[in-house]
């Protein structure tokens, strides 16, 4: 990058000028009339700000007239005579000024590529992403609190609420809620079909530990039959919200659903008892579905508002933590999920990991369970991990037996030559 | 010696599993009903009806008025030598409280409704009982949207977080299914924990893939099942897995080509996908890739289990 150097000389021509101010002083003693004159150069020669190297460069200036400029260059005559005998320091030249201000150059360049480095050693300046991605990593971080009195309790609906594929079903579910005052919005969820959440004025936003998921009868027994329910069952619980509710809401006389009612109900039962987190609620229709959400939004109230709890931003693993030590709700300070964090976590096309998708793959094979395929990732975790063990083995028997003795499962069953040799055909050989 | 333990440990872990097995676990799950429920409006009807059943109980009483707990026979755990097998039967996490109507109406009138959940908790002080109460069902007027009753359930339910279940009429034989299905659910229950802490550790629900597996005998089926294996990553649609096959008919090919050849992510990115509308004048993505390209290098070349793809 080309730059302009300014080379301002603090003192350009001492020499002259003290020479000058020698002989002012003299002429303003002996009241001389010269001292006028002397007083214009002296002032000229000061405000001069090159380097002047006789007398006789001097005539440019104001008040320097011939005699002047004589005088200083006989000055200047006896000045070097006694310089090059050593007693005085030297005078300076036009080519040690010269050389000076390249040696002045040198330094600044120096600078300026350090400069330059230090910049390139820094991140570059940011695009409007990284920016962005920076901004979002650093609300990630930022802990809010709500102190008591400071939030409104606001039901979140899932713009995707229906149980049929059409807008009349939200519309309903609107239009009773806005009936029944129960202050709401609708907003898009990644899991659940209601939320609650405390709102404070600045706009930040914690999820209350509650998630409601309404399912209709006929639904209910739909997603049964092609596993969605125990997907999401699943989503439901890997969310963190310790509170799960199933709203079951029954369809005409709950006949010819699909399946029969009583297969239904054991459902519904075996999700009650073996999850910990879920509690089963059942409603006659649409309307009492609704009448339930606001029953549970005022008791909300009561249980967050009336109560002067304050809260503050934790994460998921603090949140687990927080919901096993209190079993009752009995502190006055609660953590919750910032809504933010719930809604990116529970998104389903959330990043995975190496370890994820090698399960996933070695669970393609018919004969490998899942317990099966789990020992094989306890021991090489990753893809890479086996092929290098596999790279390590004195023999290719060796490799192909490599995973047959892997115990699986709370039996401890070996994995077996066939899978072992299975999954060694598989990476190491052509096909 | 050691031989000896470990024999008897494995007899014990497999006598364990079959009795987790859904379908034999339920011999060894038993009811345990308050004497107390003998004496409500419909307790006789309710033991005559049990003993048509398979199910298993015994009438005591209990720590509570008319509750209703489980018990499972674990079977004997410690060796003594010379003592004869006794069975042990332990309290399952779960409690039932039935209220008949009257029960119920009084509860409400004198608003002691949030006494119930600590005198339970006193009852059975157990860390992780779960509580159930059992209610006649709510005759819910049509204009009434809030009636104080449904609001009191729904205080149960939040604020002392015990579970409510609501019996339609006859309530006898709505309770006596009920007991059925709870005993079923609790007799599995060890079975699906076990499972459920293995499924449990993964964000994405891994039981339901299993529609697509490969079936590999004598060799063949390779080539589907490394199509399955690519399928498995989010960004890989058929024709996208076709590609890459066309490149590399097996994982030993592009994992040599990864080893060998530096340029070898650069290469996949630019293999062409072939788009089976034809020729199109507007088409976008018609190779695999950088991202993908990346994401594959990742995935068989990463040690660290924890990175994400």
């Amino acid at each position: 990058m080309e730059a302009r150097l300014e080379i301002k000389l603090l003192e350009p021509n001492p020499l002259f000028t003290r020479w000058l101010e020698r002989w002012l002083h003299e002429a303003e003693r002996r009241n001389r009339k010269s001292q006028h004159k002397l007083r214009q150069a002296l002032e000229a020669l000061r405000n001069y700000p090159l380097p002047l190297y006789s007398g006789r460069e001097c005539a440019v200036l104001r008040g320097f007239g011939s005699t002047l400029c004589q005088l200083i260059d006989d000055e200047l005559r006896q000045y070097q005579v006694l310089a090059s005998k050593g007693t005085l320091p030297m005078a300076a030249t036009v080519t040690q000024y010269q050389e000076q201000v390249q040696q002045v150059v040198k330094v600044v360049q120096k600078k300026q590529q350090k400069q330059q480095q230090q910049l390139l050693k820094q991140p570059k300046k940011l695009t409007k992403k990284a920016l962005q991605e920076l901004a979002a990593a650093e609300e990630r971080e930022r802990i809010v609190q709500m102190c008591a009195g400071s939030y409104r309790i606001v039901l979140l609906v899932d713009t995707q609420e229906t149980s049929g594929k059409n807008k009349r079903i939200l519309d309903q579910t609107r239009s009773y809620l806005q009936t029944l005052n129960v202050e709401h919005e609708v907003r898009r969820l990644t899991v659940g079909d209601f939320l609650w959440i405390a709102r404070d004025a600045a706009g930040n936003e914690l999820v209350l530990p509650y998630i409601v998921e309404r399912k209709r009868m006929d639904d209910l027994a739909s997603s049964i039959r092609d596993g969605r329910f125990h997907e999401q069952k699943h989503r439901l619980a890997q969310c963190g919200l310790p509170h799960i509710i199933y709203l079951i809401e029954d369809y005409g006389d709950n006949e010819q659903l699909g399946l029969p009612l009583d297969s239904l109900l054991q459902a519904l039962t075996n999700a009650r008892i073996q999850s910990a987190n879920i509690q089963v609620v059942r409603s006659d229709n649409h309307y009492r579905s609704m009448c339930y959400l606001r029953g549970v939004s005022s008791a909300l109230e009561q249980l967050y508002v009336h109560a002067a709890k304050s809260l503050h931003s934790v994460d998921k693993t603090q949140l687990e933590a927080q919901s096993q030590h209190s079993s009752r709700s009995s502190s006055s300070h609660v953590g919750l999920l910032k809504f933010r964090a719930l809604y990116e976590d529970s998104a389903r096309n959330a990043q995975l990991t190496v370890r994820e998708v090698f399960v996933q793959q070695l669970l393609q094979l018919h004969s490998l369970s899942i317990d099966r395929a789990l020992a094989i990732v306890e021991r090489y975790a990753t893809p890479r991990q086996l092929l290098d063990a596999y790279g390590k083995c004195q023999s290719e028997a060796e490799a192909r037996l490599l995973l047959a003795g892997l115990c699986c499962g709370p039996l401890q069953r070996p994995l077996g030559e066939k899978v072992s040799q299975c999954i060694h055909q598989f990476y190491m050989s052509d096909f | 010696m050691s031989n000896k333990a470990d024999k008897l440990l494995k007899q014990a872990m497999k006598e364990q599993q079959k009795r987790m097995k859904p379908g034999e676990c339920q011999r060894y799950v038993r009811l345990v009903l308050d004497a107390g429920l003998l004496r409500i409006a419909w307790g006789q009807e309710l033991i005559g009806k049990l003993n048509n059943t398979d199910l298993k109980y015994e009438i005591r009483t209990l720590p509570a008025r008319n509750c209703i707990i489980w018990e499972r026979n674990v079977g004997q755990q410690t060796l003594a030598a010379g003592a004869a097998l006794e069975d042990a039967w332990h309290m399952e996490p779960q409690v039932l409280v039935i209220f008949t109507e009257t029960d119920f109406q009084r509860a409400l009138k004198e608003q002691n409704l949030a006494c119930i959940g600590p005198k339970l908790h006193d009852a059975f002080p157990a860390a992780d009982c779960q509580f159930t109460v059992v209610v006649p069902r709510l005759r819910q007027s049509k204009h009434s949207a809030g009636s104080s009753e449904a609001d009191a359930l729904i205080e149960l339910q939040l604020l002392q977080q015990l579970h409510v279940e609501q019996l339609a009429q006859p309530q006898c034989q709505e309770l006596l299914a009920l007991l059925q299905r709870y005993t079923k659910a609790i007799a599995e229950k060890p079975y699906k924990q076990q499972r459920q802490a293995i499924l449990g550790s993964f964000k994405k629900y891994l039981a339901n893939d299993n529609k697509q597996c490969v079936r590999v005998e004598q060799g063949n089926g390779y080539g589907r099942l490394w199509q399955q294996h690519l399928n498995r990553l989010p960004l890989v649609t058929l024709e996208v897995a076709e590609a890459i096959i066309s490149q590399y008919s097996c994982p030993k090919r592009m994992l040599e080509h990864f080893a060998n050849d530096a340029q070898a992510v650069q290469t996949l990115a630019d293999v062409k996908i072939k788009r089976s509308n034809g020729p199109q004048p507007l088409q976008s993505e018609r190779r695999i890739g950088n991202v993908l390209s990346n994401k594959l290098y990742t995935l068989y070349n990463a040690r660290d289990p924890n990175t994400l793809i």
